[in-house]
């Protein structure tokens, strides 16, 4: 399996390549200059941030995505599986047009959006209360949509339970 | 050509934190089709350089402008993360382990990712590799 990325990785180091033949005795005449290190790079790269998207070119399903970051949450249930977000992956998709893969995606986005303004929620609560609400729905929805309606709410002041009542009562009334 | 890798070696160290190298590595340019043997056992292959740490030599492919086109040198710059690498003691740069080898390319691809951003270079290519690796072991 790491020999069939590697290999893909190598085909990704696509290069326009040019006419100027180098050689290891080149002197420095004719090179020019490379930009020093920015500022904001002087202490070095910043951390690595846990990805917020999964493409269609990771090897790991919507449920396993949102199990590994659920495992690196501090006191995490060590029992969970990915079935515990299979399942409720497949009840929110019975009621939105987008797939698994672009609900977790929203999911996440959303929970570091709203963290990010202080805002407490985690990827298990939408998970949980969506696939809730959407149950009792009648209509079918986009959900890149109402989860950005339920966050326009949050941003009002109402808590995360209030939010999802006020969204479904909006949607469905 | 000295100034040149002095000068990605700074990029290199900088952004790594690891310790200048006692030694510089070697930079020896070869045809197209060696490269592809050695890597791609003669098949079709894109790779363009590759650090060989037994003898601390950075091979490229012969054709890239390392003159003028930083999206070249960002190549060469990334095979010095590698140089970096081995010569740390803070990693095992050896280790045949898959989470250590995607997190060591990882590091050598982002530190490319952000010459290439600092030189006004597209960076889709290497986005593209970062997202695959994440998802590799």
């Amino acid at each position: 399996m790491l020999l069939r990325h590697l290999c893909l990785l190598t085909l990704l180091s696509l290069l326009a390549a040019c006419s100027d033949h180098s050689s290891s005795n080149q002197d420095n005449v004719g090179f020019t200059e490379i930009k020093p290190v920015p500022k904001y790079l002087q202490n070095g790269m910043p951390e690595l941030k846990d990805k917020e998207t999964l493409s269609i070119a990771d090897n790991i399903t919507p449920s396993e995505w949102l199990l590994l970051r659920y495992q690196k949450t501090p006191e995490h249930d060590t029992q969970r599986t990915k079935a515990y977000y299979e399942a409720l992956l497949t009840r929110i998709q019975a009621h939105v047009h987008e797939n698994q893969r672009v609900i977790a995606n929203r999911v996440v986005q959303m929970t570091n959006k709203l963290n990010e303004n202080a805002l407490p929620i985690d990827q298990e609560m939408l998970l949980v209360s969506f696939a809730k609400h959407l149950e009792q729905a009648k209509k079918e929805y986009v959900f890149g949509e109402i989860v950005d309606n339920y966050s326009n709410i949050r941003t009002m002041g109402l808590s995360h339970e209030a939010a999802m009542e006020r969204l479904f009562e909006l949607l469905e009334g | 050509m000295n100034e040149l890798v002095n000068s990605l070696l700074v990029w290199a160290v900088t952004l790594t934190g690891y310790a200048e190298p006692p030694t510089t590595p070697k930079l020896e340019p070869i045809a197209k089709e060696t490269l592809s043997s050695t890597l791609c056992e003669g098949k079709f292959c894109t790779a363009v350089a590759y650090y060989d740490a037994k003898t601390q030599t950075i091979y490229y492919d012969e054709k890239l402008n390392l003159k003028t086109s930083n999206r070249s040198r960002s190549f060469i710059l990334h095979e010095l993360v590698h140089h970096l690498q081995y010569q740390s003691s803070k990693v095992d740069a050896n280790s045949t382990a898959c989470k250590t080898r995607i997190k060591l390319e990882q590091e050598a691809y982002r530190v490319q990712r952000y010459f290439l951003l600092e030189h006004h270079e597209e960076t889709l290519e290497i986005d593209l590799a970062i997202n695959v690796l994440n998802g590799v072991c």
